[in-house]
Order: structure tokens, then C-alpha cells, then sequence
């Protein structure tokens, strides 16, 4: 009745070799010593439990992170293969042509066939473009055939080729991407919005222009870039680092202009500097760490920036509201949390139902 | 459905939902195995984003895998340490593996018929214990491992495994008596 075997008759159980009988004995022990059995009660409650990191996933995390993996996956899928290119010697080289001619046309025919039943961009000819539509409350990294990597934010889409062909490297997006471009001289870098197009040989910065939104912004953080508008393409406007251009959106639904902006559209830009902060935590790319940064912003674009991170829809049953100027972050709040954290800067009233957040003054 | 099964179905008919449920079975064990060697959140999940990438992607040309539970824990380990060798070249020593569990008790004190001070005695005798021999711990008790098991993961033998999970067991024992 050694204490040694016991442990070793424990040990076995966890590791689930023991025999009938080896877990026979341990029952006698467990039944003849009240503080093994306690000891033996005591190893099975044991659980490692939220260590410093996240250990207790909820199960919608798995979910957004399946998402992510599959995101990923077709973006992979959908980039050519470079390096599967072999050698052939010319010989065998004319075996192969046959074959390969018959594969081609039987490729082709079922490219008609596939592109027909399924919408979906194909992905054999490098000069297709791929196309990025990340859904509300998630973000998306990407790494461009050049190098360059792009983080996507909530609700943007993307387009750019499988191959960069030709003197530029030009990719569209309407959204908020994080841009950090691998330099070649040789070949300019371009994205394309709705309101301005960018040109950088190689840099970092942001650019946050949806389609819907009332403004569109360009933010540089290293390097230089040139910005040419839309509205304007002979302006030509130069970035230095911690400068930010902003753009009023013709796009933007009228309504959503105040007529005061319209008489001034001649304007039409503002350059700003921001201030120096410390550890480069700037309202513009405070997203890429999912945080939401306001600094005098005022509640509607606030609740826009809120819809794509949260995955809702937000009614003003109030118009003042939305005119309501905020300020300050939001990181890991969950919805409700992130409300009460408004409701403490400015006083209303919230009612989510069916992923709509009602807005309205508080009566009192 | 069994951790093999969901593989076969993965490699030979191209399932996604074989994958999804793979992903979903093994995501916590794994990730707590990753982050146990990098000790940060955001570069675990990636590593484990990046194995089923391509798992995924390579799936036509897996070789023949005999424990695809080892075969995980494996890739996750080889992909934990390149990840930390590209950081850093002198952080590779036997220290790798971080202090990243703490354990806890699941239910309450008075369920266990243990006092108050005995449950805090026993948590810290527990994640008092030499790193290697917690997670040995944690790799049999949690996840379902057997002793074999995690011998071929950590490239250890199986002995080693068993005596330092009755280490393990040892010291808590002594904690309770």
C-alpha cells in the first residue's frame, strides 16, 4: 500500500493506459485513504484557467476567427503560384505541348463554365483583379504580389491584380486600409477612391475613404506621397509625414452635406498636421489595434465608424444627436459597454433591438 | 467524429465543413500550446491561422499521417520556434517554454471539502511547478494526451513524460495530506 503506488495508479488513470484492474486497486485506495480521494477529487477539478492571455474563447470568437481563416484561404487560393515554375528540358519540352493544348482548351471551356455558374472573379490570368469584401466587424491583412501589406478595415472592399503588370502598381479601394508599400522606384504605387488617388514609391499611411462616407481621408506616417483629386486631377498635393489630407465626398448622399459645404466646395481640401503624440497612437490608425478614436467627432460619424466594427445599424431618432461633437476611445468595449461609455459623455437614450441601436433624447 | 476521420475528409473530398469542425474541436488546446511557447496573444493566433492555412491549402499533398493529433501539436511547436528564431537567435535556449499556464480550481472550495487555505496552498503548489512538468501536466490532464503522446511531440521519452506527470501528482499530494 505504498503511497508510490498510488501515484503511479493515478498517473496511469490520467493518461488513460491503466487496466481493469490497475483502476480496481486505485478505487481501494481511494476508498481506505480520505485524503487521496480528496487529492484524487482536487487533480480532476484542476483546470488552467484564464491565464494572462484570452484562455476562455468565447465561441463567437472562434466564429470570427474561422471567418478570418477562410478569408485567408481564398485569398491564397486566388494567388498564382510563382514559384511551381519548373525547368524543362526542350525535348520533352514537345511531349508535353499536346497535352498541354489539350488542358488549355479543356481549362478554358470550363473558366466559360465556371465564371458562368458561379459570379466570381477567376484567377488563372494574372491581369484579372482580386477582389477583397471584408464584412462588417472584421479586419483583413493582406500581403500584395510586391510585398506591400495592406490591413482592411471593417466594411471595405479592395481590388488589385494577381500580378502587377506594367510600369504601376495600382490597387482601388473603397474603405479605410493601412497601407505600408514595399518601395520600387520604378514602379509608383497607386490607390484609387472614389474622391483622390494616391501615389507613393514606398511608405506607410492611411487612407480612409468609403464611398458613403461625407469625407475622405489620407494619412501619411513615413515616406511621401502625392494625392491627386478626383474632382481636380491637374492639383497635384504633396504629403510629408504627419499630414493628414481630408477630402469633403461628392459621393456622399446630398443630405448629407449641409448646404454650407456646398458654397465652399470650391475648397474642397484641408491639410492638416497632427500633433506629436507619443508611441504613434494617432485617431488614424488607432483601428489597426481596434480601437476607435474620436476627437471632437461628431455622433453620426461616430456611430458609422461603430456600425462597421460592431456589425450594427444605428437610427437617430433625434436629429440634434447627431449633430452631438465626442470625443474619446473605445478598445475592447462590447457593444453595450461601449453605449454606456457614450451615454457618460453626452445624455441619451439607447434601444438595440435586431442589431439596430435606437437613438433618442433622454426624457426628462 | 474523430480527429482522423475529419483529416480524411479534408484531404480526399476537399470537406470545408471537415475543416471548420477541426478548427473549432482543437483552436483552444492549440492556442494555449502556442502561446505557452511565445507568450503573446496576436503572433499565437497567427501561427495557428497560418497551420490551417496550409493544412488547407497543402491538403492534396499531406503525407500520410499516423496521429493527427500529434501531427498538429507538432506543426504548431515547429511553427512556434521558426517564429522566435526569426525573432530573436538567442532566445532559443531550453527556456522556450514559457510560463504561460495557471491553473485553478473549477468548483468551489466547499464542493471540494477544502478550506480556503488549503485551495490557494494547492493552486500555488501547482503552478509552483518546473514549467516543462506543468505543461506535461496540462497536455494529459486537458487535452487528452496520452504519455506517448506527448513524448513524440515534445521529443521526449515516455518515460521521462510519466515520472514527471507523478511529479506532478506527488507534489499535490503532499500539498492535500
Amino acid at each position: 500500500m505504498g503511497k508510490s503506488r498510488f501515484i503511479e495508479l493515478m498517473a496511469k488513470c490520467l493518461d488513460k493506459s491503466a487496466s481493469a484492474e490497475e483502476l480496481k486497486e486505485l478505487e481501494c485506495f481511494l476508498e481506505e485513504h480520505p485524503h487521496l480521494k480528496k487529492m484524487h477529487d482536487v487533480t480532476y477539478a484542476l483546470k488552467t484557467g484564464s491565464s494572462p492571455s484570452d484562455a476562455n474563447l468565447q465561441d463567437e470568437d472562434i466564429n470570427t476567427k474561422l471567418d478570418a481563416l477562410w478569408v485567408n484561404i481564398k485569398n491564397t487560393e486566388n494567388t498564382p503560384q510563382h514559384n511551381d515554375k519548373k525547368i524543362i528540358p526542350i525535348r520533352r519540352y514537345l511531349k508535353w505541348v499536346a497535352g498541354a493544348a489539350a488542358i488549355l482548351v479543356i481549362g478554358v471551356l470550363s473558366i466559360t463554365f465556371y465564371s458562368r455558374t458561379v459570379n466570381k472573379g477567376n484567377t488563372l490570368l494574372a491581369a484579372v483583379n482580386l477582389k477583397i469584401d471584408v464584412p462588417y466587424g472584421q479586419m483583413v491583412k493582406l500581403t500584395l504580389p510586391d510585398g506591400s501589406k495592406v490591413r482592411l478595415n471593417a466594411g471595405s472592399h479592395f481590388g488589385y491584380p494577381a500580378t502587377f503588370t506594367g510600369t504601376r502598381r495600382e490597387v482601388t479601394l473603397d474603405g479605410e486600409g493601412f497601407f505600408e508599400v514595399t518601395k520600387d522606384a520604378q514602379k509608383p504605387f497607386l490607390v484609387h477612391t472614389a474622391g483622390l488617388t494616391v501615389k507613393v514609391l514606398g511608405t506607410v499611411f492611411n487612407v480612409r475613404a468609403y464611398k458613403h462616407d461625407k469625407k475622405a481621408e489620407a494619412t501619411l506616417f513615413k515616406g511621401k506621397v502625392q494625392i491627386e483629386l478626383t474632382g481636380d486631377p491637374d492639383r497635384k498635393i504633396v504629403l510629408a509625414p504627419r499630414e493628414k489630407l481630408t477630402v469633403l465626398n461628392d459621393a456622399a448622399p446630398a443630405n448629407h452635406i449641409p448646404n454650407a459645404h456646398k458654397e465652399v466646395a470650391k475648397l474642397k481640401y484641408e491639410l492638416s498636421v497632427l500633433p506629436v503624440v507619443d508611441n504613434d497612437e494617432y485617431q488614424e490608425n488607432a483601428w489597426l489595434e481596434n480601437k476607435l478614436v474620436f476627437t471632437n467627432t461628431e455622433f453620426e460619424d461616430v456611430a458609422v465608424s461603430m456600425e462597421r466594427k460592431y456589425k450594427v445599424r444605428f437610427v437617430f431618432e433625434d436629429e440634434a444627436l447627431k449633430k452631438e461633437q465626442l470625443s474619446g476611445v473605445l478598445q475592447d468595449e462590447n457593444l453595450e459597454s461601449a453605449l454606456f461609455i457614450l451615454k457618460q459623455i453626452t445624455s441619451f437614450q439607447s434601444k438595440v433591438a435586431d442589431n439596430t441601436v435606437y437613438i433618442s433624447r433622454l426624457n426628462k | 467524429m474523430g480527429i482522423a476521420e475529419l483529416l480524411h475528409r479534408i484531404q480526399h473530398n476537399g470537406d470545408e465543413s471537415a475543416l471548420n469542425e477541426l478548427y473549432r474541436e482543437q483552436y483552444l488546446k492549440l492556442y494555449q500550446y502556442a502561446y505557452s511557447f511565445l507568450g503573446e496573444k496576436e503572433p499565437a493566433e497567427e501561427i495557428l491561422q497560418d497551420v490551417f492555412l496550409k493544412i488547407w491549402i497543402g491538403r492534396h499533398k499531406l503525407p500520410v499521417i499516423k496521429n493527427v493529433q500529434v501531427y498538429l501539436y507538432v506543426a504548431i511547436k515547429n511553427a512556434c520556434l521558426n517564429n522566435i528564431r526569426s525573432q530573436n537567435s538567442r532566445k532559443l535556449n531550453e527556456e522556450y517554454v514559457s510560463d504561460a499556464y495557471y491553473f485553478q480550481l473549477t468548483p468551489d472550495p466547499s464542493q471540494l471539502l477544502i478550506s480556503k487555505q488549503l485551495h490557494s496552498n494547492i493552486l500555488r503548489a501547482v503552478d509552483g511547478l518546473p514549467t516543462k512538468c506543468k505543461l506535461i501536466f496540462k497536455m494529459v490532464k486537458e487535452d487528452g494526451l496520452s504519455c506517448n503522446e506527448v513524448a513524440q511531440i515534445l521529443e521526449l521519452s515516455p518515460k521521462t513524460v510519466f515520472a514527471q506527470l507523478a511529479i506532478a501528482l506527488k507534489k499535490l499530494e503532499s500539498t492535500i495530506k
